[in-house]
Parts: structure tokens; C-alpha cells; sequence
């Protein structure tokens, strides 16, 4: 793993195991193959707070910037792979 | 391999490891007192697991109706199974108080009644004048007071110039001759190691929820520092004792809110079956928690599981029609959507008794100070070292924890351990240089791992451990099933020598940190079915099927678990405080636990 990819994977550390699903689910399905704009949105993610950023992951605010991944993300947690 | 780090130095007077709820309550008083105080911790202190307790604290402020904290203490003592310590008991119930209208000038910003004070909820099992009304006890911030409270502790702790080293894992502790001196970090972000000496060591390292398949933990729960405890030749304390949740989403371990069966949700079997009816024909699926999670375990083990491994079970709320869905519970369909692929109008949600919480952890007395059974005295102090928040167990919730008290045992002792250092240390005394032997064990600990060239992933050995722990050390426990788990988890603690760390780079090497997570948490997982195997009764949310009823003449002791290098453990046990602290208060005899 590049450093700047494990760098992102502790990142995807939350408060909330509903957030470390959704982070890493991303990190390990999508970012590789997202666009510069996209990797750099999802960094900017990381560093929301748990609230806020588990409101956006659940549909409950909309920000259309987030979109994309927030898509994705809903995604590959619907596929409910178990726990990792 | 032989050692060659980088090692910065450094002395404070305390040192916290962790910044979650009780970590940063910590630092802050201690700071405040003008003790040069640091804190490591390996995730941003608002992302620690205390921002995921949304539903609040307890204390008889007595804002809502009359309420004293010795009904307060009655309530903690009856749910904690007569394994509470009633002084520690009684001086979380009193310090409660003054603990939340700190909070509250510190700036949390409470919920509040139309007169302006702090508003006050119901919450299980608190009640009034010894259990005969329903108290309105807890204090929130919204649904978000775990979030409000380390965002204000945080930006306090600055304030009061406390130092913060974050993204830094902890290794393990400097032991001298049964002293803590200190402790060491990895820098993760430049690989480079700390070396801290201080007066005091204060362990805020959480609980070990990753030790389960399933639990509501994050992933970053794994116990770091009761494992260090063990690693230093002390014990933990009661670590058989785990609190589960009967609804957590089947995969992701994200908590289904109680809310929904008291809605008319139900559970069923691979048969369709409310077999809730079978177990509880009164309470049926609104039943206790333990009862609930029980009885799902029993399904399973019993071949009616749902899904293509029959280990899980549906809870239904299709029959609630959407607009109940909606009113009465906001969120869970969100929440089923999103975590649990089902639309809810439509499908019943996948669950399985989810892990929640560790009553056990490092034995402490009412000041945060660790102690031992060491000489026959079961209240030795080990010197230097403190632990407090779900890494401590003091012991306030005993056997089973009451919800809204864990919260108010991390800011009470928290702040305990803060009032205590004060007393115990003068700023700014000098330290006694540490030799480079007495940090030699933590560094060849380093090496062993990062050197670590066998043939089985972290990964592997994780997902066997977590898989054997749900399945053999989980709600439903019986002699014969933790015997199976105890021969499973040897062969998985032996597999741990075969490990293998892909990369020796020490610059955000997250596979040699979750290897070191990895072997924090077998040890912690060999204490849990060791003392459940060890403990023939049922108290709590210790549970034996073959030994239903709790015995007081023999087993109301905290159980004591040591473990050695290749994680054997030995167990003794300290008596349970049936003393309270001032005579304000009686003891609270045993009798049975009926809600």
C-alpha cells in the first residue's frame, strides 16, 4: 500500500462504526479509480466532524459536491459485506 | 532485528493516553492545575468512540421532579447485579452533580426546559425512590451530547495549553520495578518514536468491542491499553462480563434503536416464527435485553437462523405502515437503507445481539489509581498509573451497565483522576533519568512484530478470533460451548506466532498497527472466555445456561485475570466493596434482580 493511501485508510478511522464502513468501503472500492476532483472531495470528507458526516452518508443533508460518493458509498454498503 | 529508532524524548508531569470522553476530561483538569500535561492519541480527538453515545448523562439534578442521588446509586447498584463497588457507586452518583454542571460552564450546550434548565429524560432502569417511579435523569445535547462533549473538552484542554500528540499509537508502558514511569508511541505520520516520562501514566484507552464479529464498537475499539496492563504483569478485572445489544444491523454492527420493538416490531426465525412468544409470552419481543439476545442466540444455535448461514435472525416492521415508520421512528429507515440494503415498508431488517460494552477492564479504586491484588492486599496501588473511562472498572456498572451511566463515569472519573494528580503531584518535580534498559522490553516488543515474517494475515487471524469469540464467549454461554472456544482460541492465539507484516516502513504502516491491535486484542479475548468459563453462574450479562441462577455466597468477587507471554491466563479475585464511602448512605443488600 502507497503511504498516501495508508495515510487515507486510518483516516477512514471513525468515531462511529457506521462511518468506518462507510469511509473504508469507499477507500477500498472506488478511490483508485476516481477522478483527481473526486480523491480530493473525499479527503475533504475526512475531515468533517461525525455528525454532520453521518448525516450526509445517510441521505439525511444533500450536498451535491459529495454526491458522487455518496452514491458510491451507498453502494457498497448495500452489497453488506460483513463486518471487517 | 536489532533496534535502530529514532527516539524523541520527553518529560511532563501526567501523561494521558486517549482522548475520548474521559481522556480529554482528564487532560483538561489536569492541565488546569498546572500540571504540564500531554496527550497521545491515534485518532483526532473528536473522532474518538465517545461520539457515537447520542443519548446522554445521568444525574439526579432533579430538574424534571424530585431526585437524590442515593436512588440514583440504588438504581446503579441493582443494575450492576450486586457486583457494583458501593463506594465507587456512591461517588459517581454524588460527584455526578457538581461533574455535569461543569460540563455545562464549560460549554456543552444541554438540552433545556422552558425555564432555562438543563433538561432531564427517562432512561432504563432509572427510577425513583428505589425503583417504585420513573426518573427523569439524563441529560443530553440533542442527539449528538458525546460529540458536544469532547468538542468542548477539546477546545478547553487547549485553552488550558494541555499538549496534544495526535495520530500517535501507543506502544506500551515504561514499568520500573512495579512503577510506571512513562510511556512510548509510534509517530505514525513519521514513524518515529516518543518516549515520554512522566509522574503519572493515565490509561483512557476505551473498551475492546473488535474482539466480536459483531459489535456496535468502531473499528479503532480495541482495548490498547488493558493490554499494555497485561503486557506490565497486572491484571484486568471482570472481563467476562460484555454487554450486548439484541438489535444490531447483521454485518455492520449498527445499533437498531429499542424504540422499534416497543413500536410492535418483531423478531422472527428462519420459520417465520415470533419465537419471542416461545421464551417471554408476556413481555415477548419487549423483553430485557439480555433476555432478547438470549433467546435470538438460542434460535441460531439451534439451526433457525435466517440467511444462507443461518446465523442471523429478521426483525419485521413491514406491518407498521410507513407513515408509523416515519412519526414515531425518524431515521431507521435511513439507517436499514443504507447499512442494511432494505427498504423496511418491504423487508425486515437482518440482526444479530450486537457487543456494546465492557464492564471489566483495569481494576481502579474511586480515584482512577490502578490497583492489585499483590501480598494478600487486593487494593495495592500500582504507582504512576492511572486508567478511567470503559477502560477502567472501578468498579460503578459491575456486572451489567445501565444506559446514560457511561457517559457520567467517564466525566466523573475523569475528573477524579484530575483532583487526585493534583494531590499527588507537584509540578514541575524533577524526574529520575530513565536508563535505556527500562525501555528496552517495549522496543524489542516493536521489533518482534514489525519483524514478524510468517505466513498468516492479520486479517485471517482477526476475523478467526472474532468469529470463535461470537460464537463461543457471546450471549448464550454453556461449560461445554466455552471449553470448545477455549481449544479454538488457543489454536488462534498460537497462530498469532506465524503472523506476517508485509512492509517494515514505519511511516503510516497500518498493517503493522492493526497487527499490534491484533495481539492487544487476543489477549483481552483469552481474559473474556477465560473468566466466563471460570464464573459458574448467572449474574448479569454473564449468562451460563448450565448455571442459571447468580451465587451470592460464592461468587459475588470480581474475578482478576492475568496473562503470560503466550497469553495463558491465571485468575484470582478481589472482594466486591459492600461499603459506601460516607455514612449519607446505606449499603444496599443483595436480593434478586427483577424488573
Amino acid at each position: 500500500m502507497s503511504s498516501d493511501k495508508a495515510r487515507l485508510r486510518w483516516r477512514c478511522r471513525r468515531g462511529m462504526r457506521e462511518l468506518d464502513k462507510a469511509m473504508l468501503g469507499y477507500l477500498e472500492t472506488y478511490y483508485d479509480d476516481a477522478s483527481v476532483q473526486e480523491r480530493a472531495d473525499f479527503e475533504t470528507l475526512l475531515n468533517w466532524q461525525e455528525p454532520e458526516l453521518y448525516r450526509l452518508v445517510c441521505g439525511k443533508d444533500k450536498d451535491e459536491r459529495y454526491q458522487t460518493i455518496i452514491d458510491k458509498i451507498a453502494v457498497s454498503l448495500a452489497g453488506n459485506s460483513p463486518a471487517i | 532485528m536489532t533496534s535502530a529508532y529514532k527516539i524523541i524524548d520527553h518529560t511532563y508531569d501526567v501523561v494521558i493516553v486517549g482522548a475520548g470522553g474521559a481522556g480529554l476530561r482528564a487532560t483538561l483538569g489536569m492541565a488546569a492545575q498546572g500540571l504540564s500535561t500531554a496527550c497521545i492519541t491515534k485518532v483526532f480527538p473528536t473522532r474518538s468512540h465517545t461520539v457515537a453515545a447520542q443519548g446522554g448523562m445521568s444525574a439526579s439534578l432533579g430538574n424534571m421532579g424530585e431526585d437524590h442521588w442515593n436512588w440514583h446509586m440504588y438504581d446503579t447498584i441493582k443494575g450492576s447485579d450486586w457486583l457494583g463497588d458501593q463506594d465507587a457507586i456512591e461517588y459517581m452518583c454524588r460527584e455526578a452533580v457538581p461533574a455535569v454542571i461543569e460540563l455545562e460552564h464549560f460549554g456543552v450546550p444541554f438540552s433545556r426546559t422552558e425555564e432555562g434548565k438543563i433538561y432531564q429524560r427517562p432512561f432504563g432502569g432509572m427510577t425513583t425512590n428505589f425503583g417504585e417511579g420513573t426518573a427523569q435523569r439524563t441529560c443530553a445535547a440533542a442527539d449528538r451530547t458525546g460529540h458536544a462533549i469532547l468538542h468542548t473538552l477539546y477546545q478547553q484542554s487547549i485553552k488550558h495549553h494541555a499538549e496534544f500528540y495526535i495520530e500517535h499509537f501507543a506502544i506500551d508502558l515504561i514499568m520500573v520495578d512495579g512503577e510506571c514511569k512513562g510511556v512510548i508511541s509510534l509517530d505514525l505520520a513519521t514513524g518515529e518514536l516518543h518516549r515520554y516520562q512522566a509522574h503519572m501514566v493515565v490509561l483512557a484507552t476505551g473498551g475492546c468491542g473488535r474482539t466480536y464479529f459483531s459489535a456496535t464498537s468502531a473499528h479503532t475499539c480495541t482495548g490498547d491499553g488493558n493490554a499494555m496492563v497485561l503486557r506490565a504483569g497486572l491484571p484486568l478485572q471482570d472481563m467476562e462480563f460484555v454487554q450486548f445489544h439484541p438489535t444490531g444491523i447483521y454485518g455492520a454492527g449498527v445499533l437498531i434503536t429499542e424504540g422499534v420493538r416497543g413500536e410492535g416490531g418483531y423478531l422472527t426465525n428462519n420459520e417465520g416464527e415470533r419465537f419471542m412468544e416461545r421464551y417471554a409470552p408476556n413481555a415477548k419481543d419487549l423483553a430485557s435485553r439480555d433476555v432478547v439476545s438470549r433467546s435470538m442466540t438460542m434460535e441460531i444455535n439451534g439451526g433457525r437462523g435466517v440467511g444462507p448461514d443461518n446465523d442471523h435472525i429478521f426483525l419485521n416492521l413491514q406491518h407498521l405502515g410507513n407513515d408509523v415508520i416515519e412519526k414515531r421512528l425518524p431515521g431507521i429507515s435511513e439507517s436499514a437503507k443504507i447499512f442494511a440494503g432494505v427498504d423496511v415498508n418491504k423487508e425486515p431488517i437482518p440482526v444479530l445481539p450486537t457487543v456494546h460494552y465492557n464492564m471489566g477492564g483495569i481494576p481502579t479504586n474511586y480515584h482512577g489509581e490502578v490497583v492489585t491484588l499483590k501480598d494478600g492486599d487486593p487494593d495495592t496501588v500500582v504507582p504512576g498509573l492511572m486508567a478511567i473511562g470503559e477502560a477502567a472498572c472501578v468498579s460503578v456498572h459491575g456486572a451489567n451497565r445501565l444506559g446514560s451511566n457511561s457517559l457520567l463515569d467517564i466525566v466523573v472519573f475523569g475528573r477524579a483522576a484530575a483532583l487526585r494528580a493534583a494531590e499527588l503531584i507537584k509540578p514541575g518535580s524533577p524526574h529520575k533519568p530513565l536508563t535505556s534498559e527500562d525501555s528496552a522490553p517495549v522496543l524489542d516488543h516493536l521489533d518482534r512484530i514489525r519483524g514478524a515474517k510468517g505466513s498468516t494475515g492479520t486479517a485471517q487471524i482477526r476475523d478467526n478470533m472474532q468469529r470463535t469469540m461470537q460464537k463461543h464467549a457471546a450471549v448464550f454461554r454453556t461449560g461445554e460451548s466455552l471449553e470448545e472456544g477455549l481449544v479454538k482460541m488457543r489454536d488462534i492465539v498460537d497462530s498469532f506466532d506465524d503472523v506476517r507484516v508485509d512492509d517494515q516502513n514505519l511511516i503510516w504502516n497500518t498493517d503493522l498497527v492493526e497487527t499490534l491491535e491484533l495481539e492487544n486484542l487476543l489477549c483481552q479475548a483469552q481474559t473474556i472466555i477465560y473468566g466466563a468459563n471460570n464464573r459458574p453462574e448467572s449474574r448479569g450479562a454473564h449468562a451460563r445456561d448450565d448455571f442459571e441462577e447468580r451465587d451470592d455466597e460464592n461468587w459475588m468477587k470480581h474475578t482478576l485475570a492475568w496473562t503470560d507471554d503466550k497469553a495463558n491466563v491465571t485468575i484470582d479475585y478481589r472482594p466486591v466493596h459492600m461499603y459506601t464511602l460516607t455514612d449519607d448512605c446505606e449499603v444496599i443488600p443483595p436480593k434478586k434482580r427483577v424488573y
